[in-house]
């Protein structure tokens, strides 16, 4: 916490006479969440990239435990014949990206084209 | 967990949280901006974020009165107090809902309303401003038949007018008709001239078969008539111009000399002294009662009373005659035959349903309403293992299962030795170890064994697996053919459940 207080301080020290176009950043939080990973990881790859061209501090993307949902039903709709089940999954991959900027710069990185598979959250909230 | 927690990222109450969602309006779409948008999904207006949204679409989202969180009940009201009042609606619009005793949450209960528009029985009339009811044409359709020529004998050629329906109606009155025969149609079919069907060769008269079958020496009589006939066709036609024109004169009937002749008579009836017949109020008042005393005797009363019962006129014959018995009879018949078809239906056919065999009773069937005749619950279990079905593990030779060492049991159609294959892995695994000489470390109790040990143990346990298949390849490949040809034997003469390749 007080690094970070540190980070927020020292932020203005630039030219003299210069002040900071907006001094106001933000903590960042963005969550996305898909099923299918080869766009997760565009996506995220993409906001990534984003976010280091314009120099802005960032973590991440960060992989959660991908979610497994199961479903074990019978093959058969009658109750004949050997009893083989099918096993259908549903996996959900989710990466969480942190960053710490302004909101411009944000609004910026989160105009990327987004597939429409993945599911994006953004949580914002003042330093 | 048992250290503290550690000081989050994003403190959760105090954020903004933004969805990206499939943008809600069609109308400001334009290919430039993306089909999803931002929106925000908490409930903290505290925390206002003026700058990630754009600004017209965070207004748009706050005051937009057709967007769907616009009624949304808000939780700080005194940010919004200057809006309307929670509602969403214009005031005219709540007032006739709370009139019709709807409840007032911002709904608008009067799309669903229907105003009640006429008082007509069961069927909806629905009015059609726009109908014209005078371009429907009439249903009926009447013939003007006042213009039709007659062509009977009965009328005399040479009169003019003589010829019409005049002479023959008895009844004739002025009616407005429309025009039943289409003026198309009437020209169609009043091809007189035929000049479309007009011959190249116009040598022929229209008569011509008939002219040549008629001997020639009355040739030149028929032609005079014929000529005179079709002149007078020609004139018999329908007049077309006027046909919707109401004939304002009632025509009489042209008189013909029967009806002179009725006139005299009629004329002769009424002048006539004679006694026409019966006149109420005469002097002959007392005859005319025995007149009708004697008139009724030779009818018996009781025939024409009116009994309960029906009675065919067949009944009301003497009861000495043949034929009054002979029906009597057969009716008699008739009810015993219906009565006793009736009877026999009566009777209850007793169907026993309980069967002795399945009378297993469960509380399920019991509760339920199902018959246990068809019902046989189960329960329904999870798969197990298939493998259970093979004999236990420490028997390598399975056919060895009940019999001793010395003894091989044989089995199929050729009573050969049955299960002479080993079937296990742990087989092969032991095979190995005893090749590679490990000596068998003593078992030491779960627990006790270091981490080392332990790892050690599973190592050399995953070594000995491996060489097993090894092993186990290598054979294979060896002996692939020997397995061939004992497969082919095998499936002819022993039981089934050896598969060995």
């Amino acid at each position: 916490m007080a690094a970070v207080a540190g980070y927020g301080a020292m932020k203005p020290t630039t030219k003299l006479g210069v002040e900071e176009p907006q001094d106001q950043l933000n903590r960042i939080h963005i969550t996305l969440s898909s099923r299918d990973v080869k766009s997760l990881e565009k996506v995220c790859s993409d906001l990534v990239k984003g976010a280091k061209d314009k120099q802005v501090r960032v973590k991440g993307p960060v992989r959660m435990p991908t979610k497994v949902l199961h479903i074990t039903t019978r093959k058969s709709p009658c109750g004949e014949g050997t009893n083989t089940w099918d096993r259908f999954e549903l996996r959900i991959h989710k990466r969480v990206i942190q960053l710490i900027s302004t909101k411009e710069v944000v609004k910026k990185i989160t105009e990327i084209k987004i597939e429409s598979s993945v599911e994006v959250d953004v949580r914002i909230a003042n330093l | 967990m048992g250290g503290k927690k550690k000081k989050s990222f994003i403190d959760k109450k105090r954020s903004a949280t933004f969805t990206l969602v499939a943008r809600d309006s069609a109308s400001s779409s334009d290919p430039l901006s993306s089909n999803r948008v931002f929106v925000r999904t908490d409930n903290h207006y505290d925390y206002s974020v003026p700058g990630f949204l754009d600004s017209d679409e965070e207004q748009d989202n706050r005051h937009d009165e057709s967007s769907i969180f616009a009624d949304a009940v808000e939780e700080s009201g005194a940010r919004y107090a200057g809006r309307s009042n929670g509602s969403g609606l214009p005031e005219e619009v709540r007032k006739e809902i709370l009139e019709l005793g709807l409840p007032d949450d911002g709904y608008n209960y009067l799309m669903h309303l229907r105003e009640i528009r006429n008082q007509g029985g069961g069927s909806a009339y629905y009015e059609n401003p726009r109908a014209r009811f005078d371009l429907v044409p009439l249903d009926v359709k009447a013939y003007d038949a006042s213009r039709v020529r007659l062509n009977s004998d009965a009328v005399k050629d040479d009169e003019p007018g003589v010829d019409t329906i005049y002479k023959v109606a008895s009844k004739s009155a002025p009616v407005r008709v429309q025009k039943a025969i289409d003026p198309d149609v009437i020209r169609l079919l009043d091809d007189s001239d035929l000049s479309r069907f007009g011959s190249d060769v116009e040598d022929l008269e229209e008569d011509f078969v008939l002219m040549a079958n008629q001997p020639d020496g009355e040739e030149d009589e028929n032609d005079d008539v014929q000529v005179k006939k079709s002149g007078a066709d020609e004139e018999a036609v329908y007049e077309r111009e006027s046909d919707s024109e109401v004939d304002d004169v009632v025509q009489q009937r042209v008189r013909r000399p029967l009806d002179d002749a009725f006139d005299e008579a009629f004329k002769e009836y009424l002048s006539s002294d004679e006694d026409n017949g019966p006149i109420f109020g005469d002097e002959n008042q007392a005859e005319l009662e025995e007149k009708l005393k004697g008139a009724l005797k030779d009818f018996n009363l009781k025939d024409s009373v009116q009994e309960e019962v029906y009675k065919a006129p067949a009944d009301s014959v003497k009861d000495d005659q043949e034929s009054a018995q002979v029906i009597r009879k057969c009716t008699e018949y008739a009810q015993k035959y219906l009565n006793e078809s009736e009877g026999e239906e009566r009777e209850v056919v007793l169907v026993s349903e309980s069967s002795d065999e399945s009378e297993m009773w469960d509380c399920e069937t019991i509760v339920s309403t199902y018959s246990n005749l068809d019902n046989h619950p189960a329960k329904i279990e999870a798969p197990g293992n298939p493998k259970r079905r093979l004999p236990p593990k420490s028997i390598p030779f399975p056919g060895e299962l009940g019999a001793g060492k010395d003894v091989i049991t044989l089995g199929g159609k050729e009573m050969l030795p049955v299960n002479y294959l080993p079937q296990r892995r742990k087989i092969m695994e032991g095979l190995v170890r005893e090749k590679l000489g490990s000596a068998e470390k003593p078992k030491k109790v779960v627990g006790e064994e270091s981490k080392e040990e332990k790892k050690e143990r599973k190592v050399a346990l995953k070594n000995e697996r491996r060489e097993a298949r090894r092993a186990k390849k290598e054979l294979k490949g060896l002996y692939k053919s020997e397995t061939q040809r004992a497969q082919k034997a095998v499936a002819v003469t022993g039981p089934s459940s050896i598969h060995l390749m």
